[in-house]
């Protein structure tokens, strides 16, 4: 039973880390929260589901299309979303655009494949004997996915020169500039990643919670994850969405209910003892 | 090398530089000094293309007046940002890196070997500094990261915005010598902006002085550096003594 909820916590904790790595990738790129992740995270859900069941596509296929997709829906976000206001003088334009942009999203999802949730069927189907109890096989897929979804990201950002460009115009835009880097570009490229990375998060939960416009909601507890890992730092973002996800998993022990106000309740005690998350982002290292 | 005729800069209703009229040599470094507001930086922004601006600004031939920032970067023209805008959560080894960009392109993965050790040489203490991140250095430091990362780009022309803001007298020193070591070493042109007008001076071939957006006064250091009225305006009591000392 406890390794079971752990499994899950894991698994869920994982979604939520790619969910608050999207967030923190944009904040540390342009400074604005994006409150569409959520919906853009639903949208690699429909996007996977349509490949697979109405295009027909193999696996193999379908993944590599749906990033490709995923990654140039990100790109003309940006282009609608964040471009035309990125110099206005009040700070909350963007979040405000992003937040419309959130529910045309959802309307567009609805109109398209209509209101009823749809199914997606798991990879491998059946459970796994894991400590006595019976597992779904799609949460040790998560944990797999996850993992090599964090790790590519950090290979980008760290060990490749493009990803360090793209740092070193999240963390400021002038002077790469003057180095010759087009914001434009850099821009892009990290509202595509975004897009992509938190696409491939619905995917990844379609065959437990259905395809549905309120796989939006995963967002929540995306951006608890972030607060308490730390605003800005991507190992921070990370490691807070986790426990996140272990926390509302052992929140079943006490109540079933309550659930999602256990996790909530923990962000709030984190904000009142340290507000600064678990580890310091890049971001107050600026100061 | 570089012609600038009749260069104006607007920031809204305010006008931040009245036509002027600036060269720049081959080999030769160039000074703008001035004071605060006078619209120094606003030339050297114009010249990068990150400032809306009219008038003409010709590089060795090619009118580059609305040319994009990358473009101009791409001809080599860098530009080391007035308080040194170094990346702070990068190394210095990786801020040096991004140097590159230019010539090297985002997937670039070119050699630059010779252009590291060429920086390096220059600047040892930035070796010894390689795996540090950027925030961490000291201000003299960072500045010379600053310099650095425009010496990696292939620079055939190097605008330094104000390379002694906030530095110790000593630190300025140094720094100064180097600037004239590498534009003696490489004959690369400088265009230097400067508050510190003693030093520019001291160190130019030929000095502009911009007031309120325009030009009051040009000619060869050496000369201006003997200006009664230079004096006046720009050394103050303190240097007349200095000198009879």
């Amino acid at each position: 039973m406890y390794l079971q909820l752990l499994i899950v916590g894991i698994a869920m904790g994982m979604i939520y880390a790619l969910l608050s790595l999207g967030i923190v990738l944009l904040v540390r790129a342009v400074g604005v929260l994006n409150f569409a992740e959520g919906q853009l995270f639903m949208l690699g859900a429909y996007v996977t589901f349509c490949l697979t069941y109405q295009v027909g596509m193999p696996l193999w296929l379908m993944i590599p299309i749906a990033v490709v997709i995923l990654f140039l829906f990100g790109v003309l976000f940006m282009f609608s979303i964040y471009w035309p206001l990125r110099k206005s003088t009040w700070s909350a334009t963007i979040i405000i655009s992003c937040l419309g942009a959130s529910s045309v999203i959802s309307e567009l999802v609805k109109v398209i494949w209509g209101n009823n949730p749809l199914v997606y069927a798991p990879l491998i189907k059946g459970t796994v004997k894991i400590g006595g109890v019976n597992l779904e096989y799609q949460y040790l897929i998560i944990i797999a996915v996850c993992i090599l979804m964090i790790f590519l990201i950090q290979m980008l950002f760290d060990k490749m020169y493009v990803g360090r460009i793209m740092q070193a115009a999240a963390q400021n835009k002038y002077a790469a500039g003057l180095l010759g880097v087009s914001a434009t570009l850099t821009v892009a490229a990290t509202y595509g990643i975004s897009a992509a990375l938190v696409g491939i998060g619905g995917w990844l939960v379609a065959p437990l919670f259905l395809v549905r416009t309120g796989l939006s909601d995963f967002l929540l507890k995306g951006f608890a994850g972030m607060v308490i890992g730390g605003y800005g730092s991507v190992k921070g973002a990370v490691i807070g969405s986790i426990l996140v996800g272990i926390i509302e998993s052992y929140a079943v022990l006490l109540t079933t209910t309550y659930q999602n106000a256990i996790v909530f309740l923990v962000l709030i005690v984190f904000l009142v003892i340290k507000p600064d998350g678990l580890i310091k982002g890049k971001i107050s290292e600026k100061a | 090398m570089l012609k600038i005729q009749d260069l104006k800069v607007r920031y809204g209703s305010i006008e931040a530089v009245k036509g002027v009229n600036i060269e720049v040599k081959d080999d030769a470094i160039v000074c703008l000094i001035g004071s605060n507001g006078a619209g120094k930086t606003s030339i050297l922004k114009a010249i990068s293309g990150v400032v809306e601006h009219s008038g003409l600004i010709e590089y060795n031939g090619e009118d580059i007046s609305s040319a994009s920032n990358i473009h101009i970067a791409k001809l080599g023209i860098q530009h080391v940002p007035e308080g040194r805008q170094v990346f702070p959560g990068l190394t210095v080894f990786e801020n040096l890196e991004i140097g590159c960009v230019n010539w090297r392109g985002y997937f670039g993965k070119a050699d630059h070997k010779e252009e590291l050790e060429y920086v390096y040489s220059m600047f040892p203490r930035l070796k010894e500094r390689e795996k540090q991140l950027a925030w961490s250095l000291s201000g003299g430091e960072q500045q010379m990261l600053a310099i650095g990362r425009a010496l990696m780009g292939r620079p055939k022309l190097l605008l330094l915005d104000e390379p002694s803001m906030g530095l110790a007298p000593l630190v300025i020193e140094e720094l100064f010598q180097k600037i004239t070591e590498i534009n003696k070493k490489t004959g690369l042109p400088i265009l230097m902006v400067e508050q510190n007008a003693r030093m520019a001076l001291s160190v130019s071939d030929y000095t502009y002085i911009i007031e309120q957006g325009q030009i009051s006064m040009e000619g060869a250091s050496a000369d201006l550096i003997h200006d009664d009225r230079v004096e006046a305006a720009y050394f103050g009591k303190s240097w007349k003594v200095k000198k009879e000392v």
